[in-house]
C-alpha cells in the first residue's frame, strides 16, 4: 500500500481516536465509580459542539477562548443536574439507568433539532488552525497534517494527562479510587460519596463537552452526532477495562487505528462492522478488558 | 485405613500476589464431620472456594474420591456430589421456598431435562422431607425473599443437602442466628454427618463445642494445628493467634 | 387486581382482537396487524430480560435476520425467472450471489426465518456467556452487534440493496400480496402466530426451565454450585428470544411490504425494550400489551404532533424506570413485585465472603 495514504489514514485514525477517548473518559469514570451506563453521554458531546457554535457566533474568530470554558461548564452543570435528578435515584440498577438515560438522550436530541434544525451547523476554525503541515520529500512526500486535527490530538493528550494527574496524584483522585475499590468503607472513612459521585459525573460530562469543541472544529454539529459516537465510546470503555483511564486511552487508540486501517483496506461501513466484531472477539480473550480493575468486589455484579 | 473422600494436596491460591492459601494439605475421611476454624484472613472461605472451583489454585491439586477436580467446571464439581453453603444466605429470592428446594433436588440438571412441567413424585416426596427437616413446612409457598435471616440459612442448608451430596461444605451456617437456633443447627449438622461428609467453618466457639468434632485450625493460609477442642484450648500458640496480636498484616481488599 | 378479573380482561381483549377485522377500518387494521407482529418480539424480550435478567439491546439484529430471510424470498418471487432483482442490476451485480440462490425456495426461506435468528442468537450468547460476560456488558455488546449488522447492510448496496432496503413484493406462497382480502387474512395469521407463541412461551416458563431462569437471575452462583450450568440455560433463553424476534421480523416485513436497515437499528432495538419495560418486563401479557399500546400511542401522537413525540417517549423512558420498575403489570399484580436488592449491598457481601 502507498505509504503516504497509509500514514494519512493512521493520522486520521489518531484524531478520531482522540475524540473517542475524550468521550469515553467520562463514561469510564462514571461506569467505574457508579456502575452507571449513561446513554445520554453522547449528547454532552453534541451540546459541547453547539455551545462552540454559539461561542463562534458571539465572539467571531477568537471564539475558542470562550468556547472551552463555556462547553466545559455548560455540560458539567447539565451533568450534575442529570445526576441529581435521575441517576442518583437509580443506583444499583444499571440496566434501568441505561434505559432512563436513553430517554434523556432522545429529549436532548429533539430539543437540539428544534433549536438548531436537523442539518449540521458549521463552525469555522480560526485562521491559525486552518492550515496544514505538509511533508516535503522522502517516502512520505505529500503527506498533510491539517492543523485542526493536530490541535484535537494535542487537546486530548493534555486532557488525558490532566485526568491521570487528577486521579493518581490529587486528594480528589484518592477519594475516587477509594470509592472505586470499596464504596462502604470509603464512606465510613468520611468520604462524601454522594457528592463525589456528582462531581465525577459532572467532570465526565464536562470532558465530553470539551470533546464537543474539538468535534465542532472537525465537522458540522448535528443533533445525532452524539448518538454516532456513543456506541463506539462504550466499546472503548469495555475494551479498556472498566474505570481505567489508561485502558480507555489504549483502547481508543486501538479502535481508532483498527477502523482507520480497515477503512483503508475496504469500505468505511465494512470497516466499522469489522471493528465491532473484532471487539466481541477480543472480549473472548480478555473478558475484563485490557486493564481490569483489581477489585474483587466487582466480580460478581 | 479409612477411605479418603477429599484430598487437598499442597494447594496455593494467590490473589494478585497475595497468597490466601499457601501449600495447604488436608484430607477428609468419608462420613466424618470436620470443623475448620481460624482468625480472619486465615484462608477458610478461600479453601472452600478452591474445593468447589470458584477460585483456581496456582499450584497443587484437589482430589475427590481419587479423581482430580482442580480443573473441572464448577457445575461439574457440584454434580459429583460436593455442595457448599455460602456465608451470606444464597437462596433464590424470586422463587418460593418449595421451588428453591425443587431446583436443588432435581436430578437432571441439563437444559433439555428442564423442559418438563411439574415434578416427579420422588422429587415431591424429597421436597416434603426437606421442608420438615428445615422446619419450613408452614412457609413452603412463600417467596424466599420474605423469609427471616435464620430461616434463609436453614433453607439454604436444605438446598445444599437436597441432592444428597457426599461432601457438604458449610460456611458459617449459624451467622446471624440466635443461641437457640444455633443449637438446633448444630443438632441438624450432627444428624447429617455419617450419611454425608461435612466440613464446617465457624467462628462461634459455643457452636463448635456443640458440634463435638475434630478441628483443624488454619492460620495465614496454612494448616496450623489439628485436634479436638480441649487440646486446642490448652495450646498456647492457638490461643495466641486468636487472642494475641495478629501477626499478619490485614489485606485491604480481602 | 385479582386473578379472575385478570382472566376476564384478557379474554375480552382476545375477543376484541379476533373480531377486529369486522369493525376496524383498513388503516387501523393494518396498523394493528403490524403492531401485533412486532409484539412477538416482546415475548422474546420478556423471556430473556424479564425472566433471565439479560438485557439485550440487539434484538433488532435477530428481527432483521428473520425479516431479510423472508424478504429475499419475496424479492426473488417478484423477479422474473433468469433475471436479477432490480437493485442488483442498478448496482452492476452480474450474477445472483451464492447466499441468495437457495431463497428461491419458500420452504427454505421459511426455515431460515426460524433458524438464522435462533442460530445467530445462540452463537452470540455462547460467545458471551461462556466467558461469563454479564449485565451492562451484554447490553453494550449486543448494541454494538446490531450496529455492525446495520452498518454492513447499509454499505452492501449490491448484495442487500443497502439503505433502501428490500421492497416491492408481489407473491408469497402463490398468494398475491396486493389482493383485496390479504390484509384480513394476514391479520388473522399474525394473531394466530402471536397466540401460539404466547401460549408456548407461557407453558415453557411454567416448566422447570422457567424456574431455573428466574433462579439464575436471582443468584447465578447459587445455581451454578447446585450443579447447573447457567451458561447453557442463558444460551437457550437467548436463542429462544432470537427465534421469536426473527418470527416477528418476518411477519412485520410481510405487513409493511419492505424491510430496511433503518427499521431494525439501534433505536428500534432499544424502543422494543422500553415498551416491554412499560408494560412489565416479567409478565408476558404485560410485555406484549405494553408493546402494542406503546406503538399504537406512537402512531397516534407522532402523526398528530410529530415534534412532541420524542419528548413524550423520552419522558416515558425516564418515568417508567423511576416510578414503575415492574411496569404497569407490576402495578396490577403486587404479588409478582420482586424486592430489589441494591447491588451495592451485594458487593459488600461478596467482599466479606472472601475473607
Amino acid at each position: 500500500m502507498d505509504p503516504v495514504f497509509l500514514s494519512g489514514q493512521l493520522f486520521t485514525g489518531l484524531s478520531v481516536a482522540s475524540l473517542l477517548l475524550l468521550t469515553a473518559l467520562g463514561l469510564a469514570l462514571s461506569f467505574g465509580l457508579m456502575r452507571v451506563i449513561n446513554m445520554a453521554h453522547g449528547e454532552f458531546l453534541m451540546i459541547g459542539g453547539y455551545l462552540t457554535f454559539i461561542a463562534a457566533k458571539l465572539m467571531g474568530p477568537g471564539f475558542l477562548w470562550l468556547a472551552f470554558p463555556l462547553a466545559f461548564v455548560g455540560t458539567a452543570l447539565l451533568g450534575a443536574l442529570l445526576e441529581f435528578t435521575v441517576i442518583r435515584r437509580l443506583y444499583g440498577r444499571p440496566l434501568d439507568t441505561l434505559l432512563a438515560t436513553w430517554g434523556i438522550s432522545l429529549i436532548l436530541q429533539q430539543a437540539a433539532r428544534q433549536i438548531f434544525g436537523s442539518t449540521g451547523v458549521p463552525v469555522t476554525a480560526p485562521a491559525w488552525l486552518s492550515g496544514a503541515v505538509v511533508v516535503h520529500g522522502g517516502v512520505l512526500d505529500g503527506l498533510t497534517f491539517p492543523h485542526v486535527r493536530l490541535f484535537v490530538i494535542v487537546l486530548s493528550a493534555l486532557v488525558l494527562g490532566g485526568m491521570w494527574w487528577l486521579l493518581n496524584r490529587s486528594p480528589f483522585g484518592m477519594h475516587v479510587r477509594a470509592v472505586n475499590q470499596n464504596r462502604e468503607v470509603a464512606a465510613s472513612l468520611g468520604v462524601n460519596t454522594r457528592r463525589l459521585d456528582m462531581l465525577v459525573f459532572a467532570l465526565g460530562a464536562g470532558i465530553a463537552g470539551v470533546a464537543g469543541v474539538g468535534l465542532a472544529l472537525l465537522s458540522p454539529v448535528n443533533p445525532t452526532v452524539g448518538a454516532a459516537y456513543i456506541v463506539n465510546a462504550f466499546l472503548v470503555v469495555v475494551v479498556g477495562g472498566v474505570g481505567s483511564v489508561l485502558g480507555a486511552g489504549a483502547a481508543a487508540l486501538l479502535l481508532g487505528f483498527t477502523t482507520a486501517l480497515a477503512e483503508g483496506l475496504t469500505s468505511s461501513s465494512l470497516a466499522q462492522s469489522i471493528m465491532l466484531i473484532l471487539v466481541v472477539v477480543f472480549l473472548q480473550w480478555k473478558p475484563k478488558g485490557l486493564f481490569p480493575t483489581q477489585s474483587r468486589a466487582l466480580e460478581e455484579t | 485405613m479409612p477411605e479418603m473422600l477429599l484430598d487437598v494436596q499442597g494447594v496455593t491460591v494467590s490473589f494478585d500476589g497475595f497468597k490466601a492459601i499457601q501449600n495447604l494439605s488436608l484430607t477428609v475421611e468419608k462420613g466424618s464431620l470436620r470443623v475448620l476454624i481460624g482468625p480472619n484472613g486465615a484462608g477458610k472461605s478461600t479453601l472452600l472456594d478452591t474445593i468447589i472451583g470458584k477460585v483456581r489454585p496456582v499450584s497443587g491439586d484437589v482430589r475427590y474420591l481419587g479423581q482430580s477436580i482442580t480443573r473441572l467446571p464448577e457445575y461439574k464439581i457440584a454434580t459429583l456430589g460436593i455442595c457448599r453453603k455460602f456465608q451470606a444466605p444464597g437462596v433464590l429470592d424470586g422463587l418460593s421456598v418449595r421451588e428453591n428446594l425443587l431446583v436443588a433436588c432435581k436430578r437432571g440438571k441439563g437444559v433439555l431435562a428442564s423442559f418438563k412441567l411439574g415434578a416427579a413424585a420422588s422429587e415431591r416426596a424429597r421436597v416434603d422431607e426437606l421442608l420438615s427437616l428445615t422446619g419450613l413446612q408452614g412457609k413452603a409457598g412463600m417467596l424466599a425473599a420474605l423469609l427471616a435471616h435464620g430461616e434463609k440459612q436453614w433453607l439454604e442448608i436444605g438446598m445444599v443437602v437436597a441432592a444428597d451430596p457426599q461432601l457438604l461444605l458449610l460456611d458459617e451456617p449459624t451467622a446471624g442466628m440466635t443461641a437457640q437456633e444455633t443449637a438446633q443447627t448444630a443438632e441438624l449438622i450432627r444428624a447429617l454427618a455419617g450419611k454425608h461428609t461435612v466440613l464446617v467453618i465457624d467462628h462461634d466457639m459455643a457452636f463448635v463445642e456443640l458440634l463435638d468434632a475434630p478441628i483443624t485450625v488454619l492460620h495465614q493460609g496454612q494448616v496450623f494445628r489439628e485436634g479436638d477442642l480441649a487440646t486446642l484450648r490448652a495450646d498456647a500458640d492457638v490461643m495466641e493467634i486468636y487472642l494475641g496480636r495478629p501477626k499478619e498484616t490485614p489485606h485491604a481488599q480481602a | 387486581m385479582n386473578r379472575s378479573a385478570q382472566t376476564v380482561l384478557i379474554g375480552v381483549a382476545a375477543l376484541a382482537l379476533i373480531f377486529a377485522p369486522l369493525y376496524l377500518g383498513a388503516y387501523s387494521l393494518t396498523l394493528l396487524g403490524r403492531v401485533l407482529a412486532l409484539s412477538i418480539a416482546a415475548i422474546g424480550i420478556c423471556v430473556v430480560w424479564g425472566r433471565g435478567g439479560i438485557l439485550s439491546l440487539g434484538q433488532g439484529l435477530f428481527f432483521g435476520l428473520g425479516g431479510y430471510a423472508l424478504a429475499m424470498h419475496l424479492k426473488l418471487m417478484a423477479t422474473a425467472k433468469g433475471e436479477l432483482p432490480d437493485f442488483m442490476v442498478y448496482n452492476g451485480v452480474e450474477a445472483l450471489p451464492w447466499f441468495w440462490k437457495p431463497f428461491v425456495s419458500a420452504p427454505f426461506a421459511l426455515l431460515m426465518v426460524l433458524i438464522l435468528p435462533a442460530a445467530a442468537a445462540g452463537l452470540i450468547a455462547w460467545l458471551m456467556f461462556r466467558r461469563r460476560i454479564t449485565g451492562v456488558y451484554v447490553s453494550i455488546i449486543t448494541q454494538a452487534l446490531v450496529l455492525a449488522f446495520v452498518t454492513w447492510l447499509n454499505g452492501s448496496q449490491g448484495l442487500t440493496s443497502g439503505t433502501n432496503g428490500i421492497t416491492d413484493f408481489q407473491m408469497f406462497l402463490g398468494i398475491n400480496l396486493r389482493g383485496e382480502s390479504v390484509a384480513r387474512g394476514l391479520y388473522w395469521v399474525t394473531l394466530l402466530i402471536l397466540g401460539l407463541c404466547l401460549a408456548a412461551t407461557a407453558l415453557l416458563l411454567r416448566t422447570h426451565f422457567g424456574a431455573i431462569l428466574t433462579a439464575i437471575k436471582d443468584n447465578e452462583n447459587r445455581v451454578r454450585f447446585l450443579g447447573y450450568n447457567p451458561a447453557a440455560y442463558k444460551i437457550a433463553a437467548f436463542a429462544l428470544g432470537g427465534l421469536l424476534s426473527g418470527v416477528s421480523g418476518a411477519l412485520y416485513t410481510l405487513h409493511l411490504g419492505t424491510i430496511s436497515p433503518a427499521m431494525i437499528g439501534v433505536t428500534f432495538s432499544i424502543e422494543l425494550v422500553v415498551w416491554v419495560a412499560l408494560g412489565g418486563r416479567s409478565s408476558l401479557i404485560g410485555a406484549v400489551g405494553g408493546l402494542i399500546l406503546g406503538n399504537l400511542a406512537k402512531d397516534k401522537i407522532s402523526s398528530a404532533a410529530p415534534d412532541a413525540w420524542l419528548y413524550v417517549m423520552g419522558g416515558l423512558f425516564v418515568l417508567v424506570v423511576l416510578v414503575l420498575p415492574q411496569g404497569v403489570a407490576g402495578l396490577l399484580n403486587h404479588r409478582r413485585v420482586r424486592r430489589t436488592v441494591p447491588s451495592v449491598r451485594r458487593e459488600v457481601k461478596e467482599v466479606t465472603d472472601i475473607a
